[in-house]
């Protein structure tokens, strides 16, 4: 209608140039409503979470039984276990019934907690693995992911309690967690744990996480698999 | 003798009594084998008792937990059996290590096992799944047999506690081989049942269905379940296999044969051959013999193009030209016939020459002075016709008419008289009229400058230069001079005896 080809891409230029809301930056997609975007609901996020601690247990297992098969020859000997981990403060639930007692938001505080307090023990581990020349780059690779995953992890589990204090099934009793961060890994003599102690630990930890996960989720949404 | 055999007799039952009744020892050390839980919420650990040292032998198992000095006993020897012990609900603790040591004891002292580390999480091991139960489906065409089962009872997945998976595996009894088919084993993932298509017919299967909890130990296999699959399964299949075989095979004979038959017609009809490039006259079977004189005189059409040979001929110029001065823009042209003058005209060159001048003033006059002048048999002419002749030029010769039309055209006559061509002036055009002629080509065919037509050729001896209106004639009988003596006018001017009528 009489404009020309230039005109019209200078038009739309200045048009979105004026828009306050063209900038560059990271807006998440689905920023402005639901409208053709699928967002992920309760169920969905309890089941990726879960598949996610699946994945990392799974992990921790196969670089403890790895340690066990090249460093401990024998099981079951005697003094491996009478350092504690560095998690026994933390009040978790040992049994079935007990977990299904908890509440939610303690249940979702305790898993919370346990994952901030492997943040840096397990960036320690990936560090120590991978400097010495014991272990494979395989191994210490996997310490490495092993470690991203806590840390996606914990986000994730962050993201469904917001999403259920959104949708009014957590009440606002969620501590902050700040308490538990930065626990130092140190044994009751005070030293450092040693890589296979942390391996157990953590592998430990990994299964406490992911049993009450799906407690969890069976309690809040019980359709799936339940 | 006798009396040996008798102490020795004394002396063996004495030892054995002794050893009955003597040998009262400590009991062995006991060793725990194994410990599980089916559903991770109880536990029981078995042992295996040592030596009793003659005496009854009773076995307590104690257990501590970890981080705590704690010692406690076993809550229940019972439930699960001999040497066994079961720890309930309120005595498990998933996650924590148990400290567990049997005590074998008898009058005569105690045995310790050696002590056992036991987390709840490692021993997880369920108790097969229960209720296997297949049935074969018959359906069309993909028969297939089901295989369904239920979890173990005490696997407590509602709460999401413990998360099954089950694994099927199945193989055909062969009874009466030797060799025994393998196990085939199929993941079943988290589902109550299975699907195995495409069984062998006539076959015998076991099928067998184990379980596992998160990432504990696989359970036993559930007992084996049999089903026996039909024979008769497909038949129907069978047949309409066969006879589609059938066909397909006799069709395929019938074209072999049709083909091998009507080879020729049929490679014809699929694949016309392709026509090839012929020239008429050249024949192939001459190529190929290879005689190359032969081949290019085929390749000559006779009659092309014509050398006249007569030796008798002699050309003469008519001449006809149309003077400024007297020019009669009707058309009238003069036929003027000169001979041996050197006539001064206007336009004439100079130079002697005899020229013939036909003055027309009408196509009849032409005509007549044409004939009057033009000895049949001798007569070279050359018209050159200035002006704008309207009327037909009526030549005649040897008695048939020889037609002028049009300014541009030629004219041709019968075979035996001249050929008079008569062009308008201004050009280099000239008449050319051949009869009788000498034979200025000698089938050479250097002087030709131009071919006019299939029977006609014009012969060159001059520069082509301009228009004119007179030719110039030129006694000699020579055929070649150079034009550049004469003035340029473009054409062979030769002069040929007369006759003396004129």
């Amino acid at each position: 209608f009489g404009l020309s080809l230039p005109a019209v891409a200078v038009l739309l230029v200045a048009l979105l140039c004026l828009d306050p809301h063209c900038r560059v930056g990271s807006a998440p997609i689905c920023a402005h409503g639901p409208s053709g975007c699928h967002i992920p609901s309760l169920a969905d996020l309890f089941d990726r979470v879960i598949q996610h601690s699946a994945r990392m247990h799974s992990l921790s297992n196969d670089l403890h039984s790895e340690f066990e098969q090249y460093f401990l020859p024998s099981k079951n000997h005697i003094g491996k276990i009478y350092r504690k981990c560095h998690t026994s403060n933390i009040l978790t639930p040992n049994g079935k019934d007990n977990a299904q007692k908890l509440a939610r938001e303690e249940l979702t505080e305790v898993i919370l907690k346990l994952l901030m307090a492997w943040r840096d023990p397990l960036f320690q581990l990936h560090q120590s693995m991978a400097h010495q020349q014991d272990f494979n780059s395989f191994s210490s690779n996997k310490a490495l992911e092993m470690g991203d995953m806590a840390h996606e992890l914990r986000k994730g589990v962050e993201k469904v309690a917001e999403k259920m204090r959104v949708l009014g099934m957590l009440g606002n009793s969620v501590t902050g967690l700040s308490a538990a961060e930065a626990m130092l890994p140190l044994s009751d003599s005070g030293e450092a744990m040693s890589d296979y102690e942390l391996l157990y630990c953590f592998r430990r930890d990994s299964n406490k996480v992911q049993n009450y996960l799906k407690i969890l989720k069976c309690r809040i949404v019980p359709e799936h698999d339940c | 003798m006798w009396r040996d055999a008798e102490q020795a007799l004394t002396l063996i039952w004495l030892l054995s009594w002794t050893a009955h009744g003597v040998c009262h020892s400590p009991p062995g050390r006991p060793r725990l084998t194994r410990c599980r839980s089916p559903e991770k919420e109880t536990f029981t650990c078995w042992w295996e008792p040592g030596s009793t040292g003659g005496l009854p032998t009773s076995y307590q198992l104690y257990y501590r937990k970890e981080s705590s000095l704690e010692v406690f006993e076993c809550p229940d020897y019972h439930k699960a059996g001999n040497n066994s012990c079961y720890f309930d609900k309120q005595h498990t603790s998933i996650w924590i290590l148990y400290n567990i040591t049997v005590v074998a004891s008898n009058a005569l002292g105690k045995a310790y096992s050696e002590s056992v580390e036991v987390d709840v999480m490692d021993i997880v091991q369920p108790h097969p799944p229960e209720n296997v139960n297949v049935t074969f489906m018959q359906t069309t065409n993909s028969p297939y047999f089901l295989v369904q089962w239920q979890p173990p009872h005490d696997a407590d997945t509602r709460s999401g506690w413990v998360t099954i998976k089950y694994e099927v595996r199945l193989k055909i009894e062969n009874s009466g081989d030797e060799e025994d088919s393998s196990w085939e084993s199929y993941s079943a993932g988290k589902q109550l049942e299975f699907s195995i298509y495409s069984p062998q017919p006539g076959a015998c299967y076991i099928v067998q269905v184990r379980c596992k909890l998160d990432h504990g130990l696989w359970s036993e296999w559930s007992p084996s379940s049999f089903i026996q699959i039909p024979d008769n399964m497909l038949d129907t299949q069978n047949a309409v296999m066969i006879i589609a075989i059938t066909l397909t095979v006799i069709i395929f004979l019938l074209t072999a044969g049709a083909l091998t038959v009507k080879m020729k017609p049929v490679k014809h009809f699929l694949l016309p051959p392709v026509p090839e490039p012929k020239i008429s006259g050249l024949n192939t079977q001459l190529l190929k013999s290879g005689k190359s004189e032969e081949i290019f005189s085929a390749l000559i059409t006779p009659g092309y193009p014509q050398i006249v040979q007569s030796s008798d001929r002699q050309v003469e110029y008519l001449v006809v030209s149309d003077y400024d001065e007297e020019m009669d823009f009707e058309g009238k042209a003069h036929l003027e016939y000169q001979k041996g003058e050197n006539h001064p005209t206007d336009n004439t060159q100079k130079g002697s020459q005899n020229s013939i001048k036909i003055s027309l003033n009408s196509s009849q006059d032409l005509n007549t002075t044409l004939s009057e002048n033009v000895h049949s048999g001798a007569v070279s002419n050359q018209l050159s016709v200035l002006g704008e002749p309207q009327q037909l030029l009526h030549l005649k010769c040897k008695g048939s008419p020889v037609k002028a039309q049009d300014r541009n055209t030629q004219m041709s006559s019968g075979s035996n008289c001249e050929h008079v061509s008569i062009n308008p002036a201004g050009l280099t055009e000239y008449v050319e009229v051949d009869e009788d002629q000498k034979p200025l080509v000698r089938e050479d065919y250097s002087m030709v400058s131009d071919v006019i037509s299939d029977n006609i050729l014009v012969l060159q001896d001059s520069i082509p230069v301009q228009g004119h209106k007179e030719v110039k004639c030129d006694k000699t009988s020579e055929a070649e001079e150079t034009g550049g003596v004469f003035e340029p006018l473009g054409y062979l001017e030769t002069l040929t005896t007369f006759s003396s009528e004129s």
